[in-house]
């Protein structure tokens, strides 16, 4: 899937938690064009609580 | 079991024109087979040779063969067999030398170099006739023909040639192991020229790494092979095969960005923390070509 400049492997994410997730997402740079949040819920990836009221 | 087969008067043909020479060979896996119908066709997808050189299927689906051809020069270099005469005088021919040949591949040695992993390795090989007509060996099942399974060796660690011994630089000398499947052997006459089978070949891109893995990017160039033209192709992150890894984790792509793809220029995110060498391919099924690159470190 593309988002932002990136294309993305779903597959790839497929079972992360979102903890592991931010730490990639964050190292990778990626180009996306949306937050990490948005990102995560995007490809499924069960935002916490916290990270959910924050997106609010 | 003795050599005795049952043998009766073939007759004669309305014509006895020599066939064409050999002009090429389709090196492909083991086990790859192909029916009659398919043989004598191009095809497309999953049909004729398309199915074995270019399957443009989707991406996980990968090519099990590929064409080396030899306008370069081609010659058998079989030994003959042995001849043995007995205190009586009677002779008769008492072993079945393995046929062998040597032909030089009209390629670019960049393109030659890729050959280099395929020393020593088991392939089944079938030839084609300067006419486009494979030449392949009958198997037990009715109507499904293989390549003759045989070794390939090619001219590696050695010092580049010069002056006309350049043409002879793409050498495969290849042993062929079974002498049976040559008794097999059948020419199919096949609808297409050899031309068409060099066109429907993926077409060649060569990758160069230009920022190195940093944990979990590297940066990657590519161009059309033996030349600058930017690919922009690599669309997804599927287009970049990883073929081998050491690693423990699974190597795989993560994302591929596009911002720079104009220029050919791809930021790759991989599995995290990896451990070279991880070799790759980019291997991209466009609407009617196939665009492959030899396999390169994409982790040093």
């Amino acid at each position: 899937m593309l988002v932002g400049q990136e294309s993305i492997n779903k597959d790839f994410f497929l079972g992360w938690n979102y903890k592991e997730f931010e730490a990639y997402v964050k190292s990778a740079k990626l180009k996306t064009g949306i937050s990490i949040l948005e990102l995560a819920k995007k490809l499924g990836i069960e935002v916490p609580k916290k990270e959910k009221d924050e997106l609010k | 079991m003795s050599d005795c087969k049952t043998f009766k008067s073939p007759g004669f043909g309305e014509c006895d024109a020599l066939r064409n020479s050999v002009r090429g060979m389709v090196i492909s896996d083991k086990g790859t087979t192909i029916t009659l119908a398919n043989a004598k066709i191009i095809g497309v997808d999953s049909s004729g040779w398309a199915s074995i050189l270019a399957p443009l299927i989707a991406t996980s689906t990968y090519e099990t063969g590929s064409l080396v051809d030899f306008k370069r020069g081609y010659e058998v270099n079989s030994d003959a067999p042995e001849m043995t005469a007995s205190n009586l005088l009677f002779e008769e021919q008492t072993n079945n030398p393995a046929p062998k040949m040597i032909a030089y591949g009209r390629m670019s040695y960049s393109e030659y170099s890729a050959f280099f992993r395929a020393h020593g390795k088991t392939f089944d090989i079938a030839l084609i006739a300067e006419n486009g007509n494979p030449i392949v060996s009958e198997t037990s099942t009715a109507g499904t023909y293989k390549g003759f399974r045989g070794r390939i060796f090619v001219n590696k660690g050695t010092i580049p040639k010069t002056g006309a011994d350049l043409q002879k630089e793409c050498e495969f000398r290849v042993i062929f192991d079974d002498a049976e499947e040559w008794e097999n052997i059948v020419e199919i006459e096949s609808e297409f020229t050899f031309t068409d089978l060099l066109d429907v070949c993926p077409a060649g891109l060569d990758v160069e790494v230009t920022t190195a893995y940093a944990t979990p990017n590297v940066t990657i160039k590519v161009t059309s092979r033996n030349a600058t033209t930017p690919y922009a192709g690599v669309a997804a992150p599927a287009n970049i095969q990883i073929v081998e890894a050491i690693n423990d984790a699974v190597a795989a792509v993560a994302t591929v960005a596009q911002g720079s793809k104009d220029i050919g220029s791809y930021e790759v995110a991989l599995t995290a923390a990896l451990n070279g060498p991880v070799w790759a391919r980019i291997s991209v099924e466009a609407t009617n070509r196939t665009y492959v690159s030899k396999m390169f470190k994409i982790v040093a």
